[in-house]
């Protein structure tokens, strides 16, 4: 900037642009810093839990007859008992059942290795007796040790048993729970919405309402939690650790966000709509459901899928109705024990075997994944119905 | 020249503002009128008398009366609904369903029992269109979104809807306040000729507006109304000091 | 342009070509009498003329409305006050012809030489109605070559008046001086003649305003 013959020159211009320019940077520096927390996260997690994509098995000769349906451990060779999954070997009566052709026969099967096994192979902390760990050594030298897909997570409830571990009892439970919540919360926290925008008038009392739905969205989601015991279980006499009852105690945790949502897309809807539909001698009901909920609609979409991610992830409340219980098999009503993931996951967490370590940072990923995907859900439908209007 | 609206001692309160003071009127029917006055003189508020949308503001309080064929329209046995049917509305804002053009012009007239789905229905958005003269231009985009026309066209959408239901009286709340000069000639042009068929009665902080095309104008100036009378006598000769210092430009 | 405007605006067109048509048919009877010796043709043609102040005044006010209500810019205004300065054009090319009428019919005395007169006054007249009609004809014009070639005409014929008038008066002065008893007559016949000549540069002024309202320019007194 010349001094000269510039009528554009301004003296305080350089010192307004360098604070620009430092403000910029420590915002940056902001933002690089909280990306940087979420990338570690995911690099441990995706470090620890990848390797439970896979499973050791062995290759060994596994006998088929009366004698080793009985008492399982007797079909393979004395020596690899400490080798293969105990948990496997039981399944061998079921595969004869299946396939009767195996009756009393020996054959060279991929068997599931014992968790401690497959820490080895996979260079964690092992316990392996040294003997067990050298004939673990010469199957591999004989190619007979393999790491093969996990299926079994995906295909199996929780287990004491390291190596059968899986979700799927979790996330079952989970899919359960979250279509009563979402059944429940949604339409009493649209119609609520709808009531306290459209037709209530704005008097003490509905203000005072106004408040308390605000304050509900901020309560510690774990008294929700006692609320349910209280109300569900204890008056209702619903059955625990369902859920029905989980389900019921995060619609209740879930609503006052819905309701605050739906309020607010429905006050994004130009008021000028209303009076254009006033305007043409149409009642209230027609102008709200006809004309301003279809434009309220995006938001409201939005605001439910969010709070029901949301839910998706709550483990406090669901521990105090008794979600967190050893659930093995997969509940098939919303009448029966189940458990949620995040509970899963704070159940793994505390187990003491390591091979626990590798399943709990996957079934992290897992609820991320769900959580991701759900709110992809949410950003699409807002902008498949946000061109129409 | 035969009355249409005869308005009698009507007043009006916003919560403690006296908004509305005795205001006295008889609005001609088949005829324009024009609510002229300052920011703030009451004259979109009277207007909104006329079709009671007032009613729907929580503070407001109206007393008096506002006589339409015979029937004071706020008797507690007229349900304010079927007042709006009669009495028809068009914003300053354009503001068009955001549903496709025939659906804007078609949701209230099926609503109202007017006309059912179907041929009947076509014929009756066609009519509308004709009169509020978009026809030509929308004929063959009718499923089009009435939000994908140009401000003018919008607004005479906007028409097109409250003729569909057949109104007597049609009130425009500063119609072509929002729109390009030639637009706002081309809506003129269509209040000329709707006045044979509706009552209209528009306000317009556009005195040249009022000039132009309305047959009678009222002056409003602090919920008074000064002065009531053919559009000539009040541009050339009016009677109160107060009009022809607002006419002039002298204040407001 | 809304209907109403355009409306008004031929009304006031309109009114203020009858208005004009009156002045020459007017003038035209005068001649006529002249020419037929028809002293009766004279009080027709006063009569043409009675209303004409009264037109004038409605002229205006329909003026004013229009300029009120309407607020008309560029060609229509000035079309608007052109006309406004017309009609008192018109009314005073009126009043010179009443004028001359009076004067040219008191001047009737056998002893004056109206042969002579004649030969130069039927001249001037004509030039004169040939100057006011083609102003009025420009009011109903729109065709801009047709506009200036009827311009000019007028002017044509507005000079030719001025011209005539001066040898008029040459040959009427003479005359004057050799017949003093006469001098009364003579010069009556000289002022009506006079205002012959004025309603030729009202004509012109007419034209003139036309042409300020069709073409544009500035306004200003011919």
């Amino acid at each position: 900037m010349k001094k000269t013959n510039n009528p554009f020159y301004d003296a305080s211009l350089k010192k307004r642009h360098q604070a620009a320019r430092r403000f910029k940077i420590f915002a940056l520096s902001s933002l690089i810093t909280a990306i940087s927390f979420l990338v570690f996260f995911l690099f441990d997690m995706i470090g620890k839990g990848l390797p439970a994509l896979q499973q050791t098995y062995v290759q060994v000769e596994v006998t088929y007859n009366d004698q080793t349906i009985k008492s399982s451990r007797k079909a393979i060779d004395k020596k690899l008992r400490k080798i293969v999954s105990r948990a496997w070997l039981r399944g061998i009566k079921k595969e004869v059942q299946n396939n009767p052709q195996l009756m009393n026969t020996t054959k060279l099967v991929w068997a599931l290795a014992d968790d401690q096994v497959d820490q080895y192979i996979k260079g964690h902390h092992y316990k392996l007796k040294n003997k067990d760990r050298l004939i673990v050594d010469e199957l591999n030298r004989l190619n007979q040790v393999e790491l093969q897909f996990n299926s079994i997570f995906f295909n199996n409830g929780d287990s004491k048993i390291p190596e059968f571990a899986g979700i799927k009892s979790a996330l079952i439970g989970s899919i359960l729970t979250l279509l009563v919540t979402m059944l429940v919360s949604f339409p009493i926290g649209v119609m609520t919405a709808i009531y306290l925008e459209e037709f209530a008038d704005d008097n003490k009392f509905t203000q005072m309402i106004e408040v308390n739905i605000n304050n509900l969205a901020a309560i510690p989601s774990i008294l929700f939690g006692l609320l349910g015991l209280a109300i569900f279980i204890n008056l209702f006499g619903l059955p625990r650790s369902s859920p029905l009852v989980g389900g019921l105690t995060l619609a209740l945790m879930t609503l006052p966000i819905i309701i605050v949502t739906t309020r607010a897309a429905l006050r994004g809807v130009p008021d000028t709509i209303r009076q254009a539909g006033y305007g043409l001698g149409l009642t209230k009901i027609q102008v709200v459901r006809d004309h301003v909920l279809p434009l309220a609609f995006p938001g409201i979409m939005t605001g439910s899928i969010i709070g029901l991610a949301q839910a998706m992830g709550e483990t406090a409340p669901l521990i105090i109705v008794g979600m967190i219980a050893f659930i093995p098999d997969s509940p098939s009503s919303i009448t029966q024990a189940a458990t949620v993931m995040p509970a899963q996951i704070f159940t793994w967490a505390g187990m003491p075997e390591r091979a626990y370590i590798e399943k709990t940072a996957m079934g992290i990923l897992v609820l991320l994944s769900v959580l991701i995907s759900l709110n992809t859900i949410a950003v699409y439908l807002r902008k498949k119905f946000e061109t129409k209007w | 020249m035969k009355t249409k609206i005869n308005v009698e001692d009507l007043n009006l309160w916003y919560g403690s503002k006296h908004a509305l003071q005795n205001i006295n009127i008889k609005l001609n029917k088949n005829k324009i009128t024009a609510l002229i006055g300052p920011s703030g003189c009451g004259k979109s508020t009277f207007l909104r008398c006329i079709n009671r949308m007032n009613d729907l503001i929580t503070a407001a309080k109206v007393e008096g009366k506002i006589v339409i064929d015979g029937k004071n329209i706020y008797d507690k046995d007229v349900d304010e609904v079927s007042v709006r049917k009669r009495v028809g509305m068009v914003f300053q804002q354009p503001n068009p369903f955001p549903k496709s053009i025939y659906e804007n012009i078609a949701y209230a007239p099926i609503k109202h029992g007017l006309v059912n789905k179907g041929k009947a229905c076509d014929k009756l958005v066609e009519k509308s269109l004709i009169s509020a003269g978009l026809w030509d231009e929308v004929k063959d985009i009718l499923h089009n979104p009435g939000t994908s026309l140009s401000g003018g066209q919008q607004q005479r959408l906007c028409i097109a809807r409250t003729i569909a239901v057949e109104p007597d009286v049609i009130l425009m709340d500063e119609p072509t306040s929002a729109l390009d000069p030639i637009s706002t000639e081309k809506i003129e042009a269509l209040m000329l000729e709707l006045k044979k068929k509706y009552t209209i009665v528009i306000v317009t902080h556009n005195m040249q507006q009022a000039a132009r095309v309305a047959d009678y104008t009222a002056f409003f100036h602090m919920g008074d109304l000064i002065e009531y009378d053919e559009t000539e006598t009040i541009f050339v000769n009016p009677k109160e000091k107060k009009t022809e210092d607002y006419i002039t430009g002298r204040f407001g | 342009m809304l209907k109403t405007f355009e409306r008004m605006s031929e009304t006031i067109k309109d009114e203020v070509y009858i208005m004009g048509q009156k002045v020459v048919v007017a003038n035209e009877l005068s001649l006529e009498a002249i020419t037929s010796k028809n002293v009766k043709l004279f009080s027709k043609a006063k009569n043409e003329l009675n209303n004409i102040s009264h037109m004038s005044n409605k002229i205006d006010n329909l003026i004013l409305r229009a300029l009120a209500l309407h607020q008309p810019e560029a060609k229509d205004l000035r079309q608007m006050v052109s006309y406004l300065k017309i009609t008192n054009e018109i009314v005073r090319a009126g009043t010179n012809t009443k004028s001359f009428i009076k004067n040219f019919s008191k001047s009737f005395h056998k002893e004056v030489d109206f042969d002579t007169i004649f030969e130069f006054s039927i001249p001037l007249q004509k030039s004169s109605i040939e100057a006011i009609k083609t102003s009025i004809e420009l009011v109903k014009m729109y065709d801009t070559q047709e506009i200036e070639f009827s311009f000019q005409k007028v002017l044509v014929e507005e000079n030719k008046t001025d011209d005539l008038y001066a040898m008029i008066e040459k040959a009427l002065l003479k005359k004057l001086s050799s017949k003093v008893e006469l001098s009364k007559y003579y010069l009556d016949i000289l002022s009506s003649l006079r205002r012959l000549e004025k309603v030729a540069d009202r004509a012109a002024s007419i034209a003139n305003l036309l042409v300020f309202a069709h073409l544009g320019g500035e306004l200003h007194q011919a």
